[in-house]
């Protein structure tokens, strides 16, 4: 079979062929093109900004640098071309000298493809180089920055798991607390109930936690029913507020007689922050002190009233107003009157003792003029002292404005009864001193100075205690109940005051004592 | 109309009451005597003396209730009362003055003369 090639055939493979070539001559021209890009792209990778280039042969030697290389390097291409690159250069490994031999550029020859520079072709290796400086600075900064995040990150941690080892601290003796704890925030939200206060109030800390204590919590005046906020007192007057006058109205409406002391917590600027209140359910308490209090007053009733219609019939006789009295009768009347007046002072101690011993010492701080109290008491004192021709000299307070916030009955028994002593052990025309001195920045110093009997030293150890009288005083003056300073010691432990004593015999005593300036039963006002 | 001179005395011990009665005949005053709250009360109302003294542990009544009626009757709450009592506790002593007592004594604190001292300071 043979084909027939016609005319149009023989154009067709002439368009083949004009076709095939434009095809080849496009080609070679892209080539060309593709060439001059990178031949464009070598020049400007070269030239690149930042980055340094140098071309090595296989010899090591330098056969092109660029700009950016003298600039990094600080070397001309003068100086570096043609040179061996081992010998101008140091290449350094964690700070250490890298011998010439572990240099990394081996590996770049193994790469066998030529490259061309100015016609020239090469083997070699092109090395491009930045100064990695800043980035290392970068790096080690972000380096840093990740550490210290981290490790904030791990004191967050540390914080957080001492925060709550605290608040468990915290809980656990809140819970084992054997009183009531409440705390109430300045905007009255309750923050802090124990399981105690839960227990008397009848509330869960759940039921409450956050809420206004108005809404749960109703203090009240036990013998009078009045409310008593002793919570705003507290956060108002900035004292610490004792009562033990107070009863809670607890959720079944039933009210509990309670003990309860509220105090301000301050932070470290002295800010308001809130009130802690402390309670302890004390109904058996009251009943005991009720009871105690009804045997009290009965037996003061059943002593006291006989011993004042003796004291009385004592005084009509010897007044005379049911007949004149011989002397002999008169004088034993007076003993019968001493006799008398030794038992009204004992039943007054005894009754003080008991409600010592009992703590039925109903304390009740008020605020006083210092100045003004001592003066009250020492006018009691007067006339027993007149009338043994004593000197008593009270030599003032410097601040006569001083206000100090006690039981003014306290304070009156400690200074009437030291005074009394010192009138009683001294002998007529004698001398006796009161004075009060600021001891340290806590303590008020109290000093009862006399130059009486005297204390022996054989009887200092019993001193304080309960029917103790020293042996010259019984001897010098058979009135003394031995309770004078046992009662006043009791009042000063429960207040926290303290009492000492300096003295010589037949010369003279002085008794020294503290008031505490703040503490729970004493605050001195500035 | 008031009677200038007399003292009605409040008090369930007899020897007390003798012994009021000998020191205040004494002072010139007329003197009437009460063994508890109930005759004290209508004593009181019947004579209408210008001084009343009371004490407080009587029985039946006891004195604040006494007192409570004496300053609550129109024609004796004027009158004025000087509590004498052997209760030696301020929340007693407070009460007292609270409700209109004029004066608060304890009994084996004061003489006859001290007494006496007081009723003429507070005698209207």
């Amino acid at each position: 079979m043979c084909y027939n090639i016609s005319k149009i055939d023989f154009m067709t493979y002439e368009n083949m062929l004009n076709i095939r070539f434009n095809k080849m001559a496009a080609g070679i021209k892209k080539s060309k093109e593709r060439l001059r890009e990178e031949h464009e792209k070598i020049k400007s990778i070269i030239s690149l900004k930042g980055e340094g280039l140098m071309v090595v042969d296989n010899d090591d030697k330098i056969i092109m640098v660029n700009k950016i290389t003298e600039n990094l390097l600080k070397i001309s291409s003068k100086k570096l071309l043609g040179k061996n690159i081992k010998e101008v250069l140091i290449m350094l490994k964690d700070k250490k000298e890298l011998p010439a031999d572990k240099w990394p550029l081996e590996k770049a020859f193994e790469d066998k493809n030529p490259g061309r520079i100015n016609k020239k072709t090469f083997n070699g290796t092109v090395i491009v180089f930045r100064d990695i400086a800043e980035l290392k600075k970068l790096e080690e900064e972000r380096e840093f920055a990740k550490y210290n995040a981290e490790s904030i990150l791990r004191s967050v941690y540390v914080e957080r798991d001492n925060v709550q080892e605290g608040k468990n601290k915290l809980e656990a003796t809140l819970n084992s607390i054997g009183d009531a704890v409440l705390a109430v925030w300045e905007d009255k939200r309750i923050v802090i109930l124990n399981p105690i206060a839960e227990k008397i109030s009848g509330f869960s800390f759940k039921e409450v936690e956050n809420k206004n204590y108005k809404d749960f919590l109703k203090f009240i005046k036990e013998e009078t029913g009045e409310e008593a906020d002793i919570i705003n007192e507290a956060f108002n007057s900035g004292d610490r507020i004792t009562r033990s006058d107070l009863a809670l109205l607890n959720k079944n409406k039933s009210l509990i007689s309670i003990d309860i002391s509220a105090a301000l917590i301050k932070d470290q600027n002295d800010k308001r922050m809130g009130i802690i209140i402390v309670f302890r359910d004390v109904t058996e308490k009251r009943e005991t002190e009720r009871m105690r209090s009804d045997f009290i007053s009965t037996v003061s009733h059943q002593l006291r009233t006989p011993l004042s219609a003796m004291k009385w019939f004592i005084e009509i006789l010897l007044d005379g107003d049911v007949g004149k009295l011989k002397t002999e009768q008169a004088d034993i009347i007076n003993e019968v009157k001493i006799s008398n007046q030794n038992m009204i002072d004992f039943v007054n101690q005894m009754l003080s003792v008991s409600r010592i011993e009992n703590e039925n010492l109903a304390i009740n701080p008020e605020t006083i003029n210092l100045e003004d109290s001592i003066n009250e008491f020492i006018d009691e004192i007067l006339p027993i002292t007149k009338k043994k021709k004593q000197k008593l000299a009270f030599s003032g307070i410097k601040d006569k404005s001083l206000e100090i916030k006690i039981d003014k009955n306290l304070l009156r028994n400690i200074i009437y009864n030291l005074l009394i002593n010192a009138s009683r052990y001294t002998p007529d025309n004698g001398k006796i001193s009161l004075s009060i001195e600021k001891s340290n920045k806590d303590n008020l110093l109290f000093i009862v100075k006399d130059n009486g009997i005297g204390i022996p030293k054989k009887d200092y150890r019993k001193l304080f205690k309960k029917f103790s009288r020293a042996g010259n005083a019984i001897k010098y003056e058979a009135n003394g109940t031995g309770l004078g300073l046992y009662i006043i010691k009791s009042i000063l432990d429960l207040i926290g005051g303290k009492i000492w004593f300096e003295s010589r015999e037949n010369k003279g005593t002085v008794f020294f004592f503290t008031l505490p300036i703040d503490s729970m039963f004493c605050t001195i006002k500035k | 109309m008031k009677n200038k001179n007399l003292i009605l005395i409040i008090e369930d011990d007899k020897f007390l009451l003798k012994a009021y009665e000998i020191k205040l005949k004494k002072e010139g005053f007329n003197v009437i005597l009460a063994k508890d709250g109930t005759t004290g009360l209508s004593s009181a109302e019947k004579e209408l003396p210008s001084l009343i003294i009371l004490d407080l542990m009587l029985p039946r009544m006891n004195g604040f209730e006494v007192l409570k009626k004496l300053k609550s009757s129109e024609s004796l709450k004027d009158t004025p009362v000087i509590v004498i009592s052997v209760l030696g506790q301020k929340a007693d002593q407070e009460k007292a003055i609270m409700l209109g007592a004029e004066k608060y004594l304890i009994k084996t604190d004061h003489t006859l003369e001290e007494v006496i001292k007081n009723i003429k300071r507070y005698l209207t």
